[in-house]
C-alpha cells in the first residue's frame, strides 16, 4: 500500500529522514515512535506529500504522491499542530472543504462523530480549545474514509475519555474498513495498546520495526532463583532461544531471552530453579533489549 | 501521474475568496469612495482626460492591489504555517491552486472594477447635473482599453506577487521584492510610453509606424510580457518547498531581481527628456547608484561578500537594459532630425485613430505652440468633419504652423472642442491626438497634439465655414422629432413640439445660426443666461440654445409656465420682500435678458454691484491698449476687443498682467529665440491665457473698475410693481443674487434666485413687463464697459 524506497529528506546539512525504506500494509495500525527530531513528522509530511523527498520514492497504491491528487485522495493527515482546519471557518465548512476534496467523505459520519465528541459543527473552530481542534480534526479526517489516515502526535492534548473514543474510532476504521492507520508519539506506552505494528525512529532512520504481537510473543522474561551457584550459563546456549539480558540482584536473576519459550522453560527447569515465574514484558523492555541487542543505548533513544 | 492541468477547484475557491474577505471589503469601500469622487472623470468633463492618461488604470486601484494580495496568499498558502499542511497534503495538484487562485484574483479584480463602476455611477447621480446623458455613450467605449489595461496590470500584479512570495517565505524579501520587480516594470512601461525630449514617447521613438498599428503591437506586447510573468509565477508556484522556503534556482532569482533594482535605478535617475549635459550627468549618477545598489543587494542576498562580487558580472546586463534604451531614443533622434518639416515640404496632416466616435460628435481642432511647460496659443487652424474617421487637414496656415513648431523642436499643442464642449464638459488639458504629418516624399511622421477643450468663442465661429455636409447635419431638426428638454421640469414638455415646429420652420441660415452657435459660452453669455437643451430620443444628440434665441413663440410660452412655476416660490418672494422694503443690498449681481416681442430681439445683460475682488483685476484701457494695440489683426477694433475683456472679466473674475519681453524670455527659458517671434509667443501668451495663470509673475498692473452704481438696483425695485400684461418689452431675469445685512439679525442675509446649474442655467426666469419708458431707462442705465474705466 505504502512503499517508501530510500527516501531521504535534508534541511540544509541536517538529514531528517536518512535512506528510510519501509512497506506498510493495510488493516492495521502502523505506530512511529521517536525522540523529538527524529524525523517522524518529516516522513508523515513526505508520505502525505506536503515535502518533496530530496532521494528515493514514497508510492501509494503504486503512484507516486508528491504533487499527484490521484495518489492523495487515498490518504488523510492530521498534522501535529492544529493546522488540518481554518481557524476562521467552522467545523461544517471545512467538512464541505474536505467533502469537495475527498470522494469518499461522509457527512453522515461527520454528523455522528461531531454528536460523539459532543461538537458544535456550527461554531468557530477558533474558539475551541486545543482537546477540542484536535477531537475536530480527528471527526473531519475520519469522515472522509480515506484508505490511510496519519495522525502525527495523535493523542497529544486530547483528556483521558477522548483519547479512548479516538481509539476505538480508530480501532473501527481499521476493523471495519480495513484501513490503514499511521500514528506517532514520542511515548511508547502511548502507542502500546493501540498499535499493531510498531516502527522506532532515531535520527532519520528506522532502527527497528515489527509487530507488535510477535515482538511480546517471541521476547519473554522469566524471573529465576537457584540453590547452587547456578549463574548465566544456565540460560546461555540453549537451541532456539537466545539470552538477551541476564541481571542478578541476591540470588535472584531476571532473564530476557527471545525465541522457543517452551524449550527454554525446559531447559531452565533443568537446573532446579527455587524459583521459577514467567513475567509480562512491557513493550518498552522489548525496544529496549531490542535495541540493545542493535548496539543502541535505548536510554538516549527513548529517554522516558 | 495523472496531472490535474489548469484544473480550477471550487472548493480552494471559496476558501480564497473567504481569506481575501477583510481586504476585498476594505478595498471595496475604497474603490467605491473613489469612484463617486471620480465619477465626473470616467463620465464627465475629463473623460478624454482618463482615457488618454498613462496612469488611468490607478483609477481602478483597487483591482490591481486585491489581484496583488491573491496572489500573495495563494504563493503563501505553501509557505505559512497555519496553512501549508492543509494545502499541501489535500488532493489538490498545485496547478489547480495556481489556476483557482489566478481565477479568484481575476473575479476579485474585475468586482473591483465593478465596485468602482458603481461608485462612478453614484458620482455621476449625485452630481448629475453637471453630466450630459449622452457623454456616457462617448467614454465607455473609450474606457475599454484602459479597462484591458487595468485587468493586464492586475494579472501581472498577481503574477509578480506569485513569484516573490514563491522564492521566499521572508515577509521582508518578498515585499523587496514585490517592489523591486513592480517599479522596474512600471518604469520600464512608463519609459517607454511617457515622453521624450522628441515630445513622443520613447515608444513612439522605436516604433514610427501608425498610431493604429503601434497601439496593436504595444497590447500584444504588453499580453505577451503579462502572459510571460503569468507563466513564470505558475512555474514557481510549482517549484514552492514548503519545508525550507527556498526556490530551486535561488541564485538566478536572485541575480533576475538584483540586475532589476540596478536597471529601475538607472532609469530613475536618468531622464531621457533632458538636454545632452544633464542625461550625461544623470547617466553617471545613475549608473554609480546602481552600482551601489546592486552590490549592497547581492551581498545581502549571498552573505559573502566574495559571491557578491562574482554577482556583479551580472551587472552589465541591467546597464544594457538602459544602454538600449537611451540609444534608441538617440538614434530616432538622429533621423528625426534629418526630416525637412518646411512648410512647402509637408503635403497634409491627418488627425489618426478613432479616438472620437464620429457618428455622434463633430470636432474641430485647433494649435497652439508650446514649449515643455503645456502653456497653449493662439488657435491657428480648423478643418474636421462629423463624417470621416481620419481628419485631413492640408492648409497653408496649418503647413506654416507645423513646420514652426517642428523645425524649432516644441510640442504640438492643440485643442480639441468636441460640440459636447460646447456645454462645458471635456475640459481637460491631459489629452493627447495622435496625427499624422506626410511630407511631399511620402514620409509620414507620427507625433501626439495635446489637446483640450478651451477658445469656444472662436471654435464655434470656424464650425461655420465647414462643408456644407456638416452643416446639413448640425441643422437637421429632424432627429430631435420625439425628443425632449434636457434637465427641465415637466412643466415644459408641452412646448417641445412648439420650439421643434418653430425652428423647423426658420430659414437654414438662421437655425445654423442657433443650432451651430448656441454654447451657452462667450463673455456675455455666461452671465447666468438660461441654456436649454434639447436631445434626441435616446439622448445621443444634444443641442443648447440660449434664452436669448429661443424661438418666438416658445419663449413666450416659456416665461409663462416659469412665471407659474415661480408663483409660490420662497426664495424669489424673500427677494421681492427686499427689493420692495427699499433696502440697498450689501451686494447684487442680476442676469437678464431684454426682449422686445415685436421685433422678436432678445439682449442678454449682466449687472451687479461694484466687486472689489473683480475690478481689481481688470487693467485699464490706456494699458490694454498700449499694450495689445501693436499685434492687432488688420481692421480689429481696439476698443471693441477691451469692451469684450471687461464684459470677460466682469462674468469670470479672472487674472490678467502684464509682462516685458525681456521677462516673458527669462520665463520659459527662449534665450536665443528670435525677438520677432518672442513678440508673437508673448501676445498669444498673454491673449489667449490671461485668464488661466495667477499672479506669481512680476510687472503686473491693475485698475479698479468701478462703474456699476445703485442707482440700477433702485431701478429694478422700482419696476417691480408693474402688471401690464401687454407691454411691447419683457425683462426675463434668469438669475439674481442678493446679499444684505440684517441689523436685526446682525447677520448678512442672502438669496441666490438661480438653479443648481449655477451661472449656466435659470429654470425658472422671471419675467416682467416693462413699459417703453422703462425699458429706455434701463437701456440707458446698462454699464458701459468703455471708456467708463478709469485707471486708479
Amino acid at each position: 500500500m505504502i512503499e517508501i524506497r530510500n527516501v531521504t529528506k535534508c534541511y540544509d546539512n541536517l538529514r531528517a529522514v536518512d535512506d528510510l525504506s519501509c512497506d506498510i500494509l493495510p488493516g492495521g495500525v502502523f505506530g512511529l515512535v521517536g525522540v523529538n527530531g527524529s524525523g517522524k513528522s518529516t516522513l508523515l509530511r513526505l508520505i502525505s506529500g506536503v515535502y518533496h523527498a530530496d532521494e528515493g520514492s514514497i508510492k501509494l497504491f503504486g503512484e507516486e504522491v508528491y504533487d499527484n491528487p490521484e495518489a492523495k485522495k487515498h490518504i488523510i493527515y492530521v498534522p501535529d499542530n492544529t493546522q488540518l482546519v481554518m481557524s476562521g471557518s467552522n467545523m461544517l465548512e471545512m467538512a464541505k472543504f474536505y467533502a469537495a476534496c475527498y470522494e469518499k467523505f461522509s457527512f453522515e459520519k461527520f454528523e455522528k462523530l461531531t454528536r460523539v465528541f459532543n461538537l458544535n459543527p456550527k461554531a468557530r473552530i477558533r474558539s475551541f480549545s486545543k482537546g477540542m481542534m484536535k477531537q475536530a480534526q480527528t471527526v473531519l479526517a475520519l469522515s472522509c474514509n480515506t484508505d490511510i489516515i496519519m495522525f502525527d502526535e495523535t493523542y497529544d492534548g486530547l483528556d483521558p475519555l477522548a483519547k479512548q473514543i479516538a481509539a476505538k474510532l480508530i480501532y473501527a476504521e481499521v476493523c471495519d474498513r480495513r484501513a490503514c492507520v499511521i500514528m506517532t508519539s514520542h511515548s511508547l506506552r502511548e502507542l502500546e495498546d493501540t498499535c499493531d505494528t510498531l516502527a522506532l525512529m532515531y535520527k532519520g532512520k528506522l532502527i527497528l520495526q515489527s509487530d507488535i504481537g510477535s515482538l511480546k510473543t517471541t521476547l519473554f522474561k522469566i524471573q529465576v532463583a537457584f540453590a547452587d551457584d547456578t549463574g548465566r550459563e544456565a540460560f546461555e546456549n540453549i537451541e532456539g532461544a537466545e539470552l538477551l539480558s541476564y541481571t542478578l540482584n541476591g540470588r535472584v536473576a531476571t532473564v530476557i531471552m527471545k525465541g522457543d519459550k517452551a524449550h527454554a522453560e525446559a531447559h531452565i527447569r533443568k537446573f532446579n530453579p527455587l524459583i521459577f515465574e514467567m513475567l509480562p514484558i512491557t513493550l518498552e523492555e522489548v525496544f529496549a533489549y531490542q535495541m540493545d541487542a542493535l548496539g543502541y543505548d535505548f536510554s538516549l533513544i527513548m529517554p522516558e | 501521474m495523472k496531472k490535474s492541468f489548469f484544473r480550477f477547484h471550487k472548493s480552494i475557491f471559496i476558501e480564497t475568496l473567504k481569506r481575501m474577505k477583510a481586504p476585498a471589503i476594505i478595498l471595496a469601500v475604497a474603490a467605491l469612495m473613489a469612484g463617486i469622487f471620480r465619477g465626473g472623470h470616467l463620465f464627465g468633463y475629463s473623460a478624454p482626460a482618463f482615457v488618454e492618461n498613462p496612469f488611468n488604470t490607478a483609477y481602478f486601484f483597487a483591482c490591481e492591489l486585491i489581484m496583488l494580495i491573491v496572489g500573495i496568499h495563494v504563493a503563501t498558502s505553501l509557505h505559512k504555517k497555519d496553512t501549508a499542511e492543509l494545502y499541501g497534503s489535500v488532493p489538490v495538484s498545485r496547478d489547480s491552486m495556481w489556476t483557482t487562485g489566478f481565477v479568484a484574483a481575476l473575479v476579485l479584480g474585475i468586482g473591483m472594477m465593478l465596485v468602482t463602476f458603481i461608485g462612478m455611477l453614484i458620482g455621476r447621480l449625485i452630481m448629475h447635473d453637471y453630466f450630459s446623458i449622452g457623454s456616457f455613450g462617448y467614454n465607455y467605449l473609450e474606457v475599454l482599453p484602459a479597462l484591458g489595461k487595468t485587468i493586464l496590470f492586475g494579472i501581472a500584479c498577481y503574477a509578480v506577487a506569485v513569484i516573490a512570495c514563491s522564492v521566499t517565505n521572508k515577509v521582508f524579501s518578498a515585499i523587496v521584492t514585490i517592489i523591486i520587480v513592480a517599479s522596474f516594470c512600471m518604469d520600464t512601461y512608463f519609459a517607454l510610453s511617457v515622453e521624450s525630449r522628441f515630445g513622443l514617447s520613447l515608444w513612439e521613438l522605436i516604433l514610427p509606424i501608425d498610431a493604429g498599428l503601434r497601439s496593436a503591437i504595444g497590447w500584444i506586447i504588453l499580453a505577451a510580457l503579462t502572459a510571460a510573468a503569468l507563466f513564470l509565477s505558475r512555474k514557481a508556484f510549482l517549484k514552492i518547498r514548503t519545508e525550507d522556503n527556498l526556490p530551486v534556482k535561488k541564485g538566478a532569482v536572485q541575480i533576475i531581481v538584483g540586475a532589476m533594482l540596478a536597471a529601475n535605478i538607472m532609469m530613475t535617475y536618468v531622464n531621457i527628456a533632458a538636454e545632452g549635459k544633464v542625461i550625461v550627468n544623470n547617466i553617471i549618477f545613475g549608473t554609480v547608484f546602481s552600482v551601489i545598489a546592486y552590490l549592497i543587494y547581492s551581498i545581502i542576498v549571498c552573505k559573502k561578500f566574495a559571491l557578491a562580487l562574482k554577482r556583479f558580472m551580472f551587472y552589465p546586463a541591467a546597464a544594457a537594459f538602459c544602454l538600449i534604451v537611451y540609444l534608441g531614443s538617440t538614434l530616432f533622434g538622429k533621423s528625426y532630425d534629418k526630416l525637412d518639416f518646411s512648410a512647402k515640404n509637408i503635403d497634409y496632416v491627418e488627425v489618426t485613430g478613432n479616438l472620437i466616435d464620429d457618428t455622434r460628435y463633430y470636432y474641430s481642432w485647433d494649435l497652439g505652440y508650446s514649449s515643455s511647460y503645456p502653456f497653449g496659443g493662439e488657435l491657428r487652424i480648423r478643418k474636421g468633419s462629423g463624417k470621416e474617421s481620419k481628419v485631413r487637414l492640408d492648409d497653408s496656415e496649418l503647413k506654416n504652423y507645423i513646420s514652426k513648431v517642428m523645425n524649432s523642436g516644441w510640442e504640438i499643442n492643440g485643442y480639441l472642442n468636441t460640440l459636447m464642449d460646447s456645454l462645458n464638459f471635456f475640459y481637460n488639458n491631459n489629452c493627447k491626438l495622435p496625427i499624422c504629418i506626410t511630407l511631399k516624399d511620402g514620409t509620414k511622421y507620427y507625433t501626439d497634439a495635446r489637446f483640450a477643450s478651451g477658445m469656444i468663442d472662436d471654435t464655434r465661429n470656424y464650425i461655420l465655414d465647414f462643408e456644407a455636409e456638416y452643416r446639413e447635419a448640425l441643422t437637421d431638426v429632424t432627429e430631435f422629432e420625439g425628443g425632449h428638454f434636457l434637465y427641465m421640469d415637466k412643466a415644459f414638455d408641452d412646448i417641445y413640439s412648439l420650439f421643434i415646429e418653430e425652428l423647423s420652420a426658420l430659414p437654414a441660415y438662421e437655425r445654423l445660426h442657433l443650432m451651430g452657435h448656441s454654447s451657452g459660452y462667450s463673455p456675455i453669455r455666461t452671465s447666468g443666461v438660461t441654456v436649454l437643451r434639447i436631445a434626441n430620443k435616446d439622448n445621443t444628440i444634444v443641442r443648447s440654445f440660449l434664452l436669448s434665441e429661443l424661438t418666438p413663440k416658445t419663449l413666450e410660452k416659456y416665461c409663462e409656465i416659469s412665471n407659474k412655476l415661480l408663483e409660490n416660490d420662497e426664495t424669489k418672494l424673500a427677494i421681492e420682500e427686499i427689493m420692495s422694503s427699499g433696502e440697498l443690498p450689501e451686494y447684487y449681481k442680476i442676469n437678464y435678458v431684454l426682449y422686445d416681442t415685436v421685433t422678436h430681439e432678445a439682449f442678454c445683460y449682466s449687472i451687479r454691484s461694484a466687486d472689489e475682488y473683480i475690478s481689481e483685476r481688470i487693467i485699464s484701457y490706456d494699458l490694454f491698449k498700449e499694450y495689445f494695440e501693436p499685434y492687432l489683426f488688420e481692421g480689429e477694433d481696439i476698443e471693441a476687443r477691451y469692451d469684450e475683456y471687461v464684459h470677460q472679466h466682469l462674468s469670470m473674475s479672472d487674472y490678467i498682467f502684464m509682462i516685458d519681453n525681456e521677462t516673458f524670455k527669462e520665463m520659459f527659458d527662449f534665450g536665443d529665440t528670435d525677438e520677432d517671434e518672442i513678440t508673437e509667443l508673448l501676445f498669444l501668451y498673454l491673449y489667449g491665457y490671461y485668464s488661466e495663470i495667477g499672479s506669481q509673475y512680476p510687472n503686473e498692473e491693475r485698475i479698479k473698475f468701478d462703474e456699476l452704481d445703485n442707482g440700477t438696483w433702485e431701478f429694478f425695485t422700482g419696476i417691480a410693481e408693474n402688471k401690464d400684461e401687454n407691454s411691447r418689452y419683457k425683462l426675463i431675469i434668469t438669475s439674481i443674487e442678493v446679499e444684505l445685512y440684517n441689523t436685526e439679525e446682525g447677520r448678512y442675509k442672502g438669496f441666490i434666485l438661480d438653479s443648481s446649474f449655477g451661472d449656466i442655467v435659470n429654470e425658472y426666469p422671471w419675467t416682467w413687463n416693462l413699459s417703453d419708458e422703462q425699458y429706455e431707462t434701463l437701456i440707458d442705465s446698462l454699464p458701459k464697459a468703455y471708456p467708463g474705466a478709469e485707471a486708479e
